[in-house]
């Protein structure tokens, strides 16, 4: 399991990542995420809402009520150009620290 | 059976009592929901079993509710989106209008208040002045927590703010902690006049008190500011002076004085220097000041200030345990008891003395007059609250919270009070000269107005709104909404415990001011009545000079030709007003052990004619024996302190001049009865006379005064051509005796009289409420019979017993606080009970006016009216 902190920090990356592939609504978020992480994130619908709402409120995403095609009113989220550009911030900063723990990694594994 | 639909709306429900949750949201989450349980539905779970998961793994509705709580709360407040705002601005000009039409309906009632809190915050502001500028006394000297006043205790524990002059120096030589020193020699003790001959014009001459002899290094130490000349070099000659700013535009007009020659006495030019400027919160302020020469510098015997200026580094505490005990170590001979050397911070020295007391008296009283102030407002507010009941219920069932409704009723306090600050700045304005004149201070309301005082003022307005609005705020935001918006027939307003115990302390603190002005005025009256021993009306008082010491007996003689002159003496200040002490004698029989301390006095045959003093023993000096001038006087006081049985013939030895004792006068009384009476000696060597006397006193007959004086002026121009002529009649300078004490007095009744004023608006604002609460009960009684005396009764009881309450509260402190000041005095008067008796039949009059003036009102109205109105 990952660490609540953790969780809680990669929220809002993995929401835009998720959006960057087109609109979505807070189920299906869900579900991709738990195939993505196969578990490892414990995500609940609890947490996830107050996150979209959120990041709606900074601007980031945007939010419209739609009739699905099984007839549920269902409220779709979807990226704005701000959220892009944040998207792209968000991407390169963990990036950044992924690439570091694994130079450190590497450099450990050598000098033992 | 489960149904999925039933469940899914009470869950619903349940999220529905969170305010946090939207019903968007809810929806939201009620289609997230039924995905789920549909997508598990589909992997085999039955309806029941999903729902339950899926619920259970959501949270409870205060979870989720708070999360969203979280999401749409800004930062900074923290109030969660569905509370009302704590403040609205929008409501400001409502609570404003409302404010203002409430004074507007209850005029009366808010005049009272605003009246009230005026004349306190006057008294306040003024009282703050006259602090502040006590406070601020010597703060200007940028050495001043370096400048020390030397002191020396006695044994018997008495401060003498005079040492020795050989003192100073022996110990800045002995100490290195001791940066400068310098002793001030009053020259003004005997005449001093100064000269001017200008160019083209007539010669300048003025009479001066206040000349000092300074140490070189007193500049260095006292920082005052130079108008001209350099501080460095303005004691540098022996002739050098340098003048006060005031001085220097007597004497020279818009001239600069610098190098210009006054002529001291007669004889001596001494060159002026520099001219400086001492502001007025300066407790040393010398018009003249020269350079003392160090011929006194062995002197053990002549006392005056002295002050010392140590190195910043050296800790005063612990430096002045090390000069403890150099007076009896370096004094010449040896001295009984243990004389404890001290400092005085120069800051300390205009307090010292007991004035600071007054400081924290009149502090505590103008704390005092405020709180009578406030306490008006709160009784009004919450007596009156009846009318605002229906106010406070409505807004509370629209929505206003018991904050928004304090916030509302402190605003109002707070408007009142600004208002009342305006006023009360604008009547300080207006009185401030009044307080200069009784205090000789030149306080201004703004000069020098630091922001700090602006925001003391500013804080004392708040301050007055919140202490007036706190209580009735509180008060009347806890009413239930539904007792004020309910028709109620139980308007009768309850006995509030508050009310009680606040009318019965403004009355506590109003008696304890009248009976402390009675105290004062009755310890005026004693010391006023008290016979003097002397005789000082029709008294003329003629400053001395040097020709006039040349030409005396020949202008004495002369004088005597006028039948108006009755007799003709001099000394060196009016018998009540000497002061000056010594310990330069011996007599047969002393104890080897006693060092002495008697007051002398250096005068002239006929003294004691002239002024009318009685003697006990012996004679007067007396022209027909011969070598009388080498004999003595002493008082009653000298001869118990000199354990003398025998005294007349007695030899006596004063400042090493032998002479017998050849009458003993009776005691006389001093220049304040705050002082004992001392032994005194008095002598008519005129060895001592150069240098020592200062005035000619005149006896003459009470009628033609103006003609007399004409005489003596003429007598005085012909003998002393080259000095002008200054004269007072001394019972007028008997009068200025007890100026502090009639100042004092003069405060209190203005002060006893504002808190009585104050307490009394109170009382007519409640007693016009209560008179109007029991309008029914009155018409009633008086249709059934009773008469206007009764109601008077009736409404005045209650009243009458808070302010007997009041009185037996105040009388005990009276009696402390008065008795402990009257301990301050010699003399003193009694305090009896018939001055607390008068104190309290003053309160209970001053209170019965408004009283007796409501209830005759409400009592005397045509009853049909009062029942009539439903």
């Amino acid at each position: 399991m990952i660490s609540k902190n953790l969780v809680a920090a990669s929220t809002k990356p993995i929401i835009l990542s998720l959006l960057f592939r087109g609109e979505s609504y807070g189920y299906q978020i869900l579900q991709r995420i738990r195939r993505v992480a196969g578990g490892k994130l414990a995500w609940s619908s609890a947490m996830l809402y107050p996150v979209l709402h959120r990041l709606e409120k900074d601007g980031l995403i945007q939010s419209k009520w739609k009739l699905s095609e099984e007839g549920r009113m269902r409220k779709y989220y979807h990226l704005t150009n701000l959220g892009r550009k944040e998207l792209a911030v968000e991407k390169e900063q963990w990036l950044s620290v992924n690439d570091a723990l694994k130079d450190l990694w590497a450099a450990a594994e050598t000098t033992d | 059976m489960f149904d999925l639909e039933k469940a899914v709306q009470t869950w619903k429900k349940g999220l529905a009592s969170n305010p946090s949750l939207e019903d968007g949201f809810i929806a939201e989450l009620e289609v997230s929901l039924r995905d789920d349980v549909t997508g598990l539905v589909r992997l085999g779970m039955t309806e029941e079993k999903a729902f339950l998961q899926v619920t259970s793994e959501m949270g409870r509705a205060a979870d989720i509710g708070a999360e969203f709580h979280k999401v749409y709360t800004p930062r900074w407040s923290g109030r969660p989106s569905w509370r009302a705002p704590r403040f609205v601005p929008d409501l400001v000009w409502d609570y404003f209008k409302v404010a203002l039409r409430k004074f507007k309906r209850q005029k009366f009632g808010a005049l009272i208040n605003l009246s009230g809190l005026a004349v306190g915050l006057t008294v306040c502001i003024l009282i703050s002045l006259w602090v502040r500028d006590e406070l601020s006394y010597d703060k200007f000297l940028k050495n001043r927590d370096h400048l020390y006043l030397l002191t020396i205790e006695h044994p018997n524990g008495g401060l003498d703010y005079n040492v020795p002059y050989a003192l100073p120096p022996i110990l800045a030589r002995e100490y290195p902690e001791i940066a400068q020193y310098s002793r001030i020699y009053e020259m003004g003790i005997s005449t001093c006049s100064f000269s001017y001959q200008p160019k083209d014009k007539p010669r300048i001459m003025f009479y001066e008190d206040s000349f000092d002899l300074v140490d070189s290094g007193f500049f260095s130490m006292f920082s005052f500011p130079f108008v001209h000349g350099d501080p460095e070099k303005a004691l540098l000659n022996a002739d050098s002076l340098v003048i006060r700013e005031e001085v220097a535009r007597k004497y020279f007009g818009d001239e600069n004085p610098i190098g210009k020659t006054l002529i001291f006495n007669n004889r001596e030019g001494l060159v002026i220097s520099g001219v400086i400027r001492i502001p007025a919160n300066s407790h040393l302020r010398p018009d003249f000041i020269a350079r003392l020469d160090n011929d006194l510098a062995e002197d053990w015997n002549w006392r005056d200030p002295s002050f010392v200026l140590l190195n910043p580094r050296t800790s005063p505490a612990s430096f002045s345990k090390k000069i403890e005990g150099s007076l009896n170590k370096n004094f010449p001979q040896r001295l009984p008891g243990t004389f404890k050397v001290g400092l005085m911070p120069i800051a300390e020295v205009h307090l010292g003395f007991g004035r600071m007391s007054y400081v924290y008296i009149f502090s505590v009283i103008a704390a005092f007059i405020l709180a009578i102030a406030c306490i008006n407002y709160m009784n009004l507010a919450t007596a009156r609250s009846g009318s605002r009941t229906r106010e406070v219920g409505l807004r509370k069932v629209m929505g206003a919270g018991r904050g928004q409704l304090i916030q509302q009723f402190l605003g109002e306090s707070l408007l009142m009070s600004a208002l009342a600050f305006g006023l009360a700045l604008a009547l300080a304005r207006i009185l401030l000269p009044f307080l200069n004149r009784l205090t000789g201070k030149p306080l201004t309301m703004f000069s020098g107005t630091s922001p700090l005082w602006l925001g003391y003022f500013l804080g004392l307005m708040v301050l007055v709104g919140v202490l007036a609005g706190s209580y009735p705020a509180f008060f009347l935001s806890a009413r239930r909404p539904i007792d004020g918006l309910r028709v109620s027939s139980d308007s009768r307003p309850r006995r509030s415990v508050f009310r009680v115990i606040s009318v019965v302390g403004q009355f506590t603190i109003s008696v304890l001011l009248i009976s402390c002005t009675a105290a004062v005025f009755r310890q005026l009256h004693y010391i006023r009545n008290r016979p003097l021993g002397l005789d000082p009306d029709n008294v003329v008082q003629i400053t001395y000079n040097p020709s006039l010491l040349r030409n005396f007996e020949i202008f004495k003689r002369e004088l005597l030709l006028n039948p108006r002159v009755l007799s003709v003496t001099r000394g060196q200040a009016v018998p009540y007003n000497e002061d000056y002490k010594t310990g330069g004698i011996e007599w047969d029989g002393k104890d080897p052990e006693l060092l002495p301390l008697v007051r002398y006095s250096i005068t002239d045959f006929d003294l004691f004619e002239t002024f009318g003093m009685e003697f006990a023993a012996g004679r007067s000096f007396s022209r027909e024996v011969p070598g009388d001038r080498a004999n003595y006087v002493i008082n009653q006081k000298a001869v118990e302190y000199m354990r003398l049985k025998e005294p007349v013939g007695q030899r006596l030895k004063f400042w090493d001049q032998e002479g017998r004792i050849i009458g003993v006068v009776k005691d006389f009384h001093h220049v304040s009865l705050h002082r004992e009476i001392l032994p005194q000696v008095f002598t008519i060597n005129p060895r001592f006379y150069t240098s020592w006397i200062k005035y000619i006193f005149v006896k003459v007959s009470p009628g033609g005064l103006p003609e007399t004086l004409r005489a003596i002026q003429k007598a005085a121009g012909k003998y002393a051509p080259d000095y002008p002529f200054e004269a007072t009649f001394l019972d007028k300078g008997a009068a200025s005796l007890y100026e502090s004490e009639k100042r004092l007095g003069k405060i209190f009744t203005a002060f006893a009289f504002l808190a009585v004023f104050i307490s009394c608006l109170g009382i007519l604002g409640l007693a016009a409420f209560s008179a109007e609460q029991r309008t029914k009960e009155i018409g009633i009684r008086k249709v059934l019979g009773s008469s206007v005396p009764g109601i008077v009764a009736l409404l005045s009881r209650q009243f009458s017993l808070r302010i007997l309450a009041a009185n037996l509260i105040a009388w005990p402190i009276a009696y402390y606080a008065m008795r402990r000041w009257l301990q301050g005095f010699a003399y003193r008067t009694s305090l009896g009970f018939d001055l607390f008796v008068l104190a309290g039949m003053l309160s209970l009059f001053a209170a019965a006016l408004p009283i007796i003036y409501q209830s005759l009102k409400a009592a005397s109205a045509n009853p049909v009216k009062a029942l009539r109105y439903e």
